[in-house]
């Protein structure tokens, strides 16, 4: 299957969940969609079969309100199967609100921000103890990057020279009530990162999956920290979602989104 | 009045039982967020890549040991108590909620400290109290943390171990074996129900005014034994509850809650009062009486409790 089919799937699975529970992140998900995309069915290695096995890549996805699209990828991937979406925010379910590791192939319980990163910095400081040649990868959301604990943990990639520490920050530009740089700009954002000793990248075309994947493969740099910067668009494939700069959907726009975004998908 | 009796460092006991420990198992690391005394010279010197300094970040400190702990190995997390506030919400989130086995150590609890009202901290069980999966210790002296050190080692989650800052009154010659109530000394008008450094100075009160009480030192605080808690409260007729912690909180309203539920006594809860404590230079012996939970006011409460003058006789 190609990443770009993989994609398609994994984007009919995040409407169906969202379809399923009449609510959900729709902004967060579609803006991050391609990332995980690129890291599970290209980049990383991971087993579906056996979501322990001690030399798998690990992946932190450290925004865990894009839990819709975690489902839909580890869905796709063969963690468990997409008839479990149902379960989706039911009392006691594997699929919380937030993605926990009561989700086969879910590496991180998170939910308040700043600390998937400070985690995936732990992973890759045990990795390199004990020698282990796996690669942890974590993506963090632009707003989240106003947290002071992600800068903690950028220093601390910096400082051990943990050259196996990939973050992908999911710049979709909003947060939960406004423009990201009317809130606190975060810019130069790149310049920030390397400063700081990683070795960064700006993806320009975040929600194009190929260029994602390049660019996990692209950066080489031994004894750094890596950063990919990826310019995404919250909502991305869905207009009348990213006219409304939603982080949440629910109701009659929610069923607009899905039946533009569906549309649009058999279009293509 | 303190000329009887002893004095060790909580710290030290800790720091000897951890290096100890270290000694033995490779996994053992310590996670060190500017803290730490002989224990980090002792992994610096012999094992730097298990010293994992953080620079003075405790955020970043508290979600590292969750995941070094993820990982296999075992890691111990050492700060101020007032700074596991800073960190409340990766220990809950990050360790608590996957109940990772990170051995946390705080010190600096209690009233007696030269730190001055932002740190000497009498708040951290209220707070660490209300995270679920983690096991809460008040260690009695300096021989009962070594010990407790080893028991928390033997878990299979998160614990917490909470240390005074200051060399406090021995109460064992030895390290006692681990058990989670200890009756330290019997009497039948009242138990006194106390943890931490108020163990001497429940043990004080008892001697020098003569109290016929049992002294029962709570060395787990959470998950509270219930049983062995009422089992005691149960033998005499009025309770007393003494903590070098606020009142709020504490131990005090954890075992008036198990004794109201299940074995109704009159109790008197003595704790600091809701404040800031001040700064206190040197072992000042007189600094539990500035609040209230001092030796006299120990010896007051069990006579307004007991039954020959409480108003339930």
């Amino acid at each position: 299957m190609t990443l770009h089919a993989a994609e398609r799937r994994c984007l009919e699975h995040v409407f169906t969940i969202l379809e399923l529970n009449g609510l959900g992140h729709t902004g967060g998900s579609l803006s991050v969609l391609q990332t995980l995309v690129a890291l599970y069915f290209d980049v990383a290695r991971v087993d579906p079969a056996n979501p322990a096995w001690p030399d798998r890549d690990r992946i932190v996805l450290s925004k865990a309100h894009a839990c819709e699209a975690m489902y839909a990828v580890l869905a796709e991937r063969g963690f468990f199967p997409a008839e479990r979406f149902a379960e989706y925010l039911r009392f006691g379910s594997m699929l919380q609100g937030h993605t926990e590791r009561c989700t086969p192939g879910v590496e991180y319980s998170g939910g308040s921000l700043g600390q998937g990163i400070c985690f995936a910095a732990g992973l890759a400081y045990a990795a390199k103890l004990r020698r282990q040649q796996h690669r942890i990868f974590c993506i963090v959301g632009d707003g989240e990057c106003h947290e002071g604990s992600v800068w903690e943990a950028a220093m601390f990639g910096a400082h051990y020279r943990l050259d196996n520490l990939y973050v992908a920050v999911d710049y979709n530009h909003y947060a939960d009530h406004a423009n990201i740089s009317e809130l606190m700009e975060l810019e130069p954002f790149v310049e920030k990162w390397r400063s700081f000793g990683w070795e960064t990248v700006f993806v320009e075309q975040g929600n194009d999956v190929e260029r994602v994947a390049a660019a996990f493969k692209g950066v080489t740099a031994e004894g750094r920290p890596k950063c990919l910067v990826v310019n995404t668009v919250k909502n991305c494939g869905v207009a009348v979602w990213a006219e409304h700069r939603l982080h949440q959907a629910n109701g009659q726009l929610l069923r607009d989104g899905l039946a533009e975004g569906r549309a649009r998908l058999h279009v293509e | 009045m303190w000329n009887d009796q002893a004095f060790r460092k909580m710290r030290e006991a800790y720091g000897d039982a951890v290096i100890d420990l270290a000694r033995h198992d490779p996994r053992v690391l310590f996670v060190s967020a500017d803290c730490g005394a002989h224990e980090r010279e002792f992994f610096r010197k012999e094992h730097a890549g298990r010293l994992i300094e953080m620079g003075i970040a405790e955020a970043n400190s508290a979600c590292v040991a969750a995941a070094l702990a993820s990982e296999g190995f075992k890691p111990h997390l050492l700060n101020f108590a007032y700074l596991l506030a800073r960190m409340y919400n990766q220990i809950g989130q990050t360790i608590c909620v996957d109940a990772y086995p990170v051995r946390i150590a705080a010190y600096y609890a209690g009233v007696w400290g030269i730190g001055g009202r932002s740190h000497n901290c009498v708040i951290d069980l209220a707070f660490m109290r209300a995270l679920p999966n983690l096991t809460i210790f008040s260690p009695a002296d300096y021989w009962e943390t070594a010990t407790i050190v080893r028991q928390a080692e033997t878990i299979d989650g998160p614990t917490y171990i909470r240390l005074a800052g200051v060399p406090t009154p021995v109460v064992f010659d030895a390290q006692p074996r681990f058990t989670p109530v200890r009756r330290m000394a019997d009497g039948a008008d009242c138990t006194i129900f106390c943890h931490g450094p108020a163990v001497a100075e429940a043990l004080r009160a008892r001697t020098h005014a003569g109290l016929d009480a049992a002294i029962v030192s709570v060395a787990q605080i959470k998950p509270l034994p219930v049983e062995a808690i009422v089992a005691e409260a149960a033998r005499r007729p009025a309770v007393v509850v003494v903590e070098d912690h606020s009142r709020i909180g504490g131990l005090g309203e954890a075992i008036a809650a198990a004794v109201a539920e299940h074995c109704p006594r009159p109790i008197a809860l003595l704790g600091v009062p809701d404040v800031f404590p001040w700064s206190v230079l040197g072992e000042e012996p007189e600094v539990y009486g500035r609040y209230g939970i001092g030796a006299r006011d120990i010896a007051a409460a069990v006579e307004r409790v007991s039954p020959c003058t409480n108003v339930f006789s």
